[in-house]
C-alpha cells in the first residue's frame, strides 16, 4: 500500500506547503540555467527533515520541462559511482533534446561519510564546479559539509512548517480519506510534529489505521517528537510491521546508523515481543544481522550492508506470528551506557598496552599483537598488588604513567609510591646508560 | 515457463557485453516474438535497446509474456563463462532463479537469482535525424578505437560526400574519413556534427563483432543513434551528446 505521504506528495511547485521564499528563489535559480550557466552550478536546499526540499526538487524538474536523475543514500556514492553518474550527466546533453535540460538532484549529501563512501565528496566538488547541468543537493545538517564545498553551492534554507499549514494539510487528507476527526486531535498532530510535515501525515496514518474516525483519546499514543524520540518510533514501526517493506521501509527513514538500531532492537525486543518462539526468531535474525556487520567491519565490504539490514528490519519483524496489540515501553541500550562509563578505562587499557609494545619507542618491547599484550594485564595487576619492587621496575621500563598506575592499583597512595620508585629507576637507569656511552667513547678514542 | 536453447552463445555474450557496462539491472521482456531489453543508464545519457528474434535460438518456449528483472553485470561474468558451449535458458519461477546451463562434455548450471524492476515501459524520445548513414561494424569500432588513443571525446560529421570520425587531444589528432562509396546506404539531406564521450562507444562497438551492419543516426548536437542489427537480433542505441562548452 501507498503511504500518505506518497500518495499526497504535491507534484506541483503551487502546491507545496510553506517555504514560499525558498521554493521562489530555487526556480529563479533553475530558470537562469535556461538563458545560459551561471555561476554557482548547483543549489543546496538545506533543513530539517519534512520540509519539502526533495519534493521541492522533483516537482521543479517536472514544472520546467527538464528530465532528471537521482542518487540519494541508498546508493552507495563511492568516488566510482559518483564519477560514473554525476561526472556523465554533468557533461553531457539529454537524451530527449526536448528537456533542454536534466537536473540532478542528489538527496542526503550530508550523509556522504565513512570509508565505504571515501572519495564521493571530492568527486561531486569537483563536478559541481565543471557542470553544465544544474545540480540540486539536499541536506538537513549543511554545516556538516566542509566550507569550500559549500561556497559551491547557491544556499536555500528551507524552515518548519508552521502549525497552521500543517494543519490544513492533515485536513484536507482527511476529506479525502473520508476520515472524521476531531479538530483537537489534528491540532495536537500538528503541535507534535514541530514543522515536519512528513512525520505529521505519517501520524495521522498511524493513528487512522483501520478506522475512519479519530479522536482526542486516540492521541495519547503520540509522543512529544524530537530527534532523540524517533529513535522509538523507528523500534514501533519495526516491532508491529506485518510486513517486510514496511519494516524496512521504517529503517531507511530513521536517521540513526545501522549499528545503533541493531543495539536498540536487541535491547527492546523481549519488552516488545512475549511469545518464547517469536523472541527466538527475533534473535535469530538479530544475530545474523550482527554477523554481517562483523563481516562488513573486517572486510569493508559495504554491499553486505543491505543483508544486515533486512534481518534487523524485516527479519526481526516477520519473526513474529501476530502483532502486539500494545503500547511498550522502549529502552535505552545498557550496551551503549556501558560503552560510554567504560570510555575511559578502554582508552588506559589501550594506552598501556601500546607501552608494553613499545612501538612509539626507538626499539619494540614486547612483541606481540595488542591483544596479547591485554593479556598480560591481569598478570599485571597482581604483581602490581604484591611486589611493589618489581611493579616499579615494570613501570621504569615501560614508562608506565600515574593514571596507567591507577589502573591496576586502587590506592592511590601505592600508585603514587610506585610511580616515584619508577622514577627513581629511570633516572638511575639513564646514569648508567650515559656512563656506558661515556666509557665507551673513551675507549674509542683512547 | 519459459524455456531457450542457443547453440552458439556468441550473440548472447557479445550483446550482453555490450550494455552491462553501462546499465547496471533491466527488465528483460520475453513474448513468443523473442527477448526485448529497454534500459536507460542511470546518468540518463544512454538508452540500450536490445531485440533477440525468437530465431536467433535454436529453441525459444514461452507460455505467457512475463518480464525478467536481470542484473546485467552479473550476468555478464556468468555469461563469460560460457565459452564456445552451448547455452539453455529456464525459468524457475518457484525459486526466482533464472537457470543458465552450459552444455558441453560436462553441464554447468549457474543459477542467476531474479532482481525487482520497475515496470514503466521507458519512453524512447522521438528525434528526427537529417542524416542516416550505414556502414560496416569493423570500420566504426577501428576509428573509435583510433580515436581513443587521443582523447576521451570524439566528433562525428557528416557532409554529402563523407562520413568524418575524428578526436582531437593534447596528445595529437585523429581523424578518420570513411567515403561514400564504402557506406552500405548513404542518405545525407544535410551536414551535420555532433561530439560524443568515448566512454560510452567504446562498450557499443563491443556489438560490432557479431554485427552485419551498423546504421548510425546522426544530427547537429543531438543524440546519436546507432543501429547494430544481424538476421536475428538488433542493438540499438542512443548516446547523448556531448555538450561543447563555449
Amino acid at each position: 500500500m501507498l503511504t500518505w505521504v506518497e500518495k499526497y506528495r504535491p507534484q506541483k511547485l503551487r502546491d507545496i506547503a510553506g517555504n514560499p521564499r525558498a521554493i521562489k528563489d530555487l526556480v529563479k535559480w533553475a530558470e537562469s540555467w535556461k538563458k545560459g550557466i551561471p555561476t554557482k552550478k548547483a543549489i543546496l536546499l538545506h533543513g530539517p527533515p519534512g520540509t519539502g526540499k526533495t519534493t521541492t526538487a522533483y516537482a521543479l524538474a517536472r514544472e520546467l520541462g527538464y528530465d532528471y536523475i537521482e542518487l540519494n543514500a541508498s546508493d552507495s556514492r563511492t568516488k566510482d559511482i559518483v564519477d560514473r553518474i554525476i561526472g556523465n550527466a554533468s557533461k553531457l546533453g539529454t537524451l530527449n533534446p526536448n528537456l533542454v535540460k536534466k537536473v540532478l538532484i542528489i538527496d542526503e549529501v550530508d550523509g556522504i561519510h565513512g570509508k565505504e563512501e571515501y572519495g564521493g565528496l571530492a568527486a561531486l566538488k569537483k563536478w559541481i564546479k565543471t557542470s553544465l547541468q544544474p545540480i540540486i543537493l539536499i541536506a538537513n545538517d549543511p554545516w556538516a559539509l566542509p566550507k569550500e564545498f559549500r561556497n559551491l553551492c547557491e544556499m536555500v534554507a528551507f524552515k518548519r512548517i508552521d502549525q497552521r499549514t500543517v494543519l490544513k494539510v492533515l485536513k484536507k487528507i482527511c476529506s479525502r480519506e473520508g476520515i472524521t476527526a476531531d479538530e483537537r486531535a489534528l491540532k495536537l498532530i500538528a503541535t507534535n510534529s514541530n514543522g515536519d510535515l512528513r512525520s505529521a501525515i505519517n501520524d495521522l496514518q498511524s493513528l487512522s489505521e483501520g478506522k475512519k474516525k479519530i479522536s482526542l483519546d486516540d492521541t495519547d499514543i503520540l509522543t512529544i517528537r524530537d530527534s532523540e524520540l524517533r529513535i522509538f518510533e523507528t523500534m514501533a514501526r519495526i516491532f508491529k510491521a506485518t510486513s517486510c517493506d514496511r519494516a524496512k521501509e521504517a529503517l531507511r527513514e530513521s536517521e540513526e546508523q545501522p549499528e545503533t538500531v541493531l543495539m536498540w532492537v536487541a535491547e527492546n525486543l523481549p519488552i516488545e515481543y512475549e511469545d518464547p518462539s517469536d523472541l527466538a526468531r527475533g534473535y535469530d535474525s538479530i544475530s545474523k544481522a550482527d554477523i554481517f556487520l562483523g563481516r562488513i567491519e573486517r572486510r569493508q565490504d559495504w554491499g553486505l550492508l543491505k543483508y544486515a539490514v533486512d534481518y534487523m528490519s524485516a527479519g526481526v519483524a516477520m519473526a513474529k506470528k501476530r502483532r502486539y496489540h500494545k503500547w511498550s515501553r522502549y529502552q535505552y541500550p545498557k550496551i551503549l551506557t556501558i560503552y560510554a562509563e567504560t570510555r575511559k578505562k578502554r582508552e588506559i587499557m589501550n594506552s598501556i598496552a601500546e607501552k608494553l609494545q613499545g612501538k612509539k619507542d626507538t626499539y619494540e618491547k614486547c612483541h606481540g599483537s595488542k591483544k596479547l599484550m591485554k593479556s598480560y594485564l591481569p598478570i599485571m595487576r597482581i604483581i602490581f598488588n604484591n611486589n611493589y619492587e618489581m611493579a616499579a621496575q615494570i613501570a621504569s621500563e615501560f614508562e608506565l604513567n600515574l593514571e596507567d598506575i591507577s589502573f591496576f592499583i586502587e590506592d592511590n597512595e601505592t600508585a603514587g609510591k610506585i610511580y616515584y620508585r619508577a622514577k627513581e629507576l629511570t633516572s638511575e637507569r639513564i646514569k648508567l646508560k650515559t656512563r656506558g656511552e661515556k666509557q665507551i667513547s673513551l675507549l674509542e678514542f683512547g | 515457463m519459459f524455456k531457450a536453447r542457443l547453440a552458439d552463445p556468441k550473440i548472447l555474450k557479445y550483446s550482453i557485453d555490450a550494455v552491462s557496462n553501462m546499465i547496471d539491472e533491466a527488465g528483460v521482456s520475453v513474448t513468443k516474438d523473442g527477448l526485448r531489453l529497454k534500459a536507460m543508464d542511470p546518468a540518463h545519457v544512454a538508452l540500450v535497446d536490445l531485440e533477440l528474434k525468437k530465431e536467433a535460438f535454436d529453441e525459444f518456449e514461452v507460455e505467457e509474456p512475463l518480464v525478467l528483472g536481470i542484473d546485467l553485470e552479473r550476468l555478464n561474468t556468468i555469461l563469460k563463462r560460457a565459452g564456445t558451449d552451448q547455452i539453455l535458458i529456464q525459468l524457475d519461477s518457484e525459486n526466482n532463479v533464472l537457470k543458465i546451463r552450459f552444455k558441453n562434455s560436462s553441464t554447468r548450471t549457474f543459477d542467476l537469482p531474479l532482481i525487482e524492476v520497475s515496470e514503466e515501459e521507458l519512453k524512447v524520445p522521438n528525434l528526427d535525424f537529417p542524416s542516416q548513414i550505414e556502414i560496416p561494424p569493423k570500420i566504426l569500432s577501428e576509428s573509435i578505437k583510433d580515436a581513443e588513443i587521443v582523447s576521451d571525446h570524439v566528433t562525428l560529421m557528416v557532409d554529402e560526400e563523407n562520413l568524418f570520425i575524428s578526436a582531437k587531444g593534447d596528445l595529437g589528432n585523429v581523424e578518420v574519413k570513411v567515403p561514400k562509396d564504402e557506406a552500405k546506404s548513404f542518405e545525407v539531406s544535410k551536414s551535420c556534427r555532433s561530439m560524443f564521450s568515448l566512454e560510452y562507444l567504446k562498450d557499443m562497438i563491443k556489438a560490432s563483432d557479431i554485427a552485419d551492419s551498423v546504421k548510425i543516426y546522426l544530427g547537429d548536437n543531438i543524440p546519436v543513434r546507432m543501429d547494430f542489427t544481424t538476421e536475428n537480433a538488433r542493438l540499438s542505441f542512443l548516446l547523448a551528446p556531448r555538450i561543447e562548452s563555449e
